[in-house]
């Protein structure tokens, strides 16, 4: 007779009429003569049935007239770079960030989505601001950055050496429960370039790469570089988009299965995109594993 | 509370049959491919119709997602706007139902743990349930209440959206697909990207958290 722990494994199978006859008839000889699963079996039936018949809710009824007037606003830009924050603020794994925080990010990003300084300005912790939320109160703070310089990010560009390898903005996150120490970590193709302005976790690389690529074309957007570091299981692409058509891309991604697009692993230091022309943005993107 | 392995039989056939009725139901959607592609070509008519045929089942996705009204009709939106910016892109590799499915769970997935990060589902389930004041304790389950009585109980009601708002994201996105709307497994396993078998079984170990909250809650 099947023992007790693995005839569990077999409640969603027997529930829904989905195993052989043989297994069927070992787990309800089971159920006959064990009191205990029997009782588990039947709290299995009930959670299936308690979920089944949780009320229906329906939308209201002036659901259309209110999505039609919504895209209407043509929101793409501001509601992605919203859906941004929301994204970076969800993937710092602290306490609640204050809204205030997340109004003047959404302010700074947006100030340095419109404005650029000439690459040759560019000197890393002197152009740039830094955000800082404290954790006692939530009190914000804006600074020109303190941080230092990385040796590396001023270095050499691997990128095409006409466009700045690296944009001026700092959103530095110091929140509750993370010290401002810089925890170590295997410096990766953005590091030694000094951007990726956006990062995409996808548990398939590949399939986010190929979307990306499928996309570009539909958003004028082009394909400038890209690099791979398979040791770290890693991309990182350059493109130039026009900059009303980011969130776009964003969605896309997000569409065709990655899991966080946002500044995923690099929130204490990711600039924003850094502008081209008066249309268009260059975005470094960063693709990482993420589990399967 | 005893039940004796006939009723529980019974049960199962019920189940059974309600679940494969959904499931051929949602089967046969190969004709959206019309209306996607005048939609794509800029056709916004198409594009409402399309919205009038699944906005029920978005928005009800969508609900089970964040547990609120007007959290649901925003996220709802959010979710058949980017459908309507991004229909270029879709190939047709999959039906354009499994495609808004595939956008609903993402949306959905990141606004549960956006919210659940702000707390806004503490004590979710009790204060949906505080408006119906002392009725609770009627629904309270006792030693002689069959499957029926039991089911019906707004006490159980109140334990199950408790147990799934507590639910980790990739089981609570499971049981939403499944036990709640009824889609078929072949459904979820493209609509996740996931073998069927992992379908299977990350659905089972989601079941048995909420079948143990259930019994704790309840027994
Ligand atoms: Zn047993």
């Amino acid at each position: 007779m099947m023992d007790c722990e693995r005839i569990a494994d077999y409640f969603g199978a027997v529930y829904e009429g989905d195993s052989d006859t043989q297994t069927e008839k070992m787990v309800k000889d089971h159920l006959k003569s064990c009191a205990a699963c029997r009782e588990d079996f039947k709290w299995y039936g009930v959670t299936i049935q308690a979920l089944a018949n949780l009320e229906q809710v329906a939308p209201p009824n002036d659901f259309l007239k209110q999505l039609n007037a919504r895209i209407d606003k043509n929101p793409s830009l501001f509601q992605s770079i919203i859906s941004q924050i929301k994204n970076l603020m969800n993937s710092i794994p602290t306490a609640p960030v204050p809204v205030g925080a997340m109004s003047l990010a959404f302010v700074t990003v947006c100030a340095f989505l419109v404005y650029n300084y000439p690459p040759e300005l560019s000197q890393i912790g002197k152009s740039g601001l830094s955000l800082n939320s404290t954790s006692q109160n939530g009190a914000i703070t804006v600074e020109p950055a303190s941080r230092p310089v990385d040796p590396r990010m001023v270095a050499s560009a691997p990128f095409s050496s006409q466009t700045a390898p690296f944009s001026h903005a700092y959103v530095p996150y110091d929140g509750p429960g993370r010290s401002s120490a810089v925890s170590w970590r295997f410096p990766t193709v953005a590091d030694e370039i000094g951007a990726d302005n956006l990062t995409v976790e996808s548990p398939q690389i590949d399939l986010a790469l190929k979307t990306l690529k499928e996309i570009l074309p539909d958003i004028q957007g082009k394909l400038v570089d890209e690099k791979f570091r398979n040791a770290f299981g890693e991309a990182l692409v350059a493109v130039i988009i026009p900059s009303s058509r980011y969130g776009d891309l964003t969605s896309a991604l997000v569409n065709h299965g990655a899991i966080e697009v946002g500044a995923k692993s690099r929130e204490s230091d990711s600039p924003a995109p850094a502008k081209v022309d008066s249309r268009n943005v260059r975005l470094y993107i960063r693709f990482t594993q993420a589990p399967k | 509370m005893t039940l004796d392995l006939e009723t529980i039989l019974n049960l199962i056939c019920l189940t059974i049959a309600s679940v494969s009725l959904v499931g051929s139901s949602t089967d046969n959607n190969d004709d959206d491919e019309e209306l996607v592609k005048r939609c794509a070509g800029g056709d916004r008519e198409a594009f409402n119709d399309l919205v009038l045929k699944y906005q029920k089942k978005v928005f009800s996705v969508a609900y089970r997602f964040v547990g609120d009204p007007e959290e649901a009709n925003d996220l709802a939106q959010e979710i058949f706007t980017a459908a309507y910016q991004n229909l270029k892109s879709f190939r047709g590799d999959s039906k354009f139902s499994t495609w808004l499915f595939q956008i609903a769970t993402n949306r959905g997935k990141n606004r549960f743990k956006y919210l659940k990060r702000r707390g806004f589902f503490t004590n979710k389930g009790s204060s949906e349930t505080d408006d119906e004041g002392d009725q609770s304790h009627r629904a309270l389950p006792d030693q002689t209440a069959n499957p029926e009585e039991l089911l019906s109980g707004n006490q159980i009601r109140k334990a199950v959206i408790e147990a799934i708002n507590e639910l980790e994201p990739d089981h609570r996105e499971i049981v939403i697909l499944r036990d709640i709307e009824g889609l078929s497994y072949d459904e979820i396993a493209r609509i996740l990207d996931l073998p069927e078998g992992t379908t299977k079984s990350r659905l089972h170990r989601a079941r048995m958290v909420v079948k143990e909250k259930l019994k704790k809650v309840l027994s």
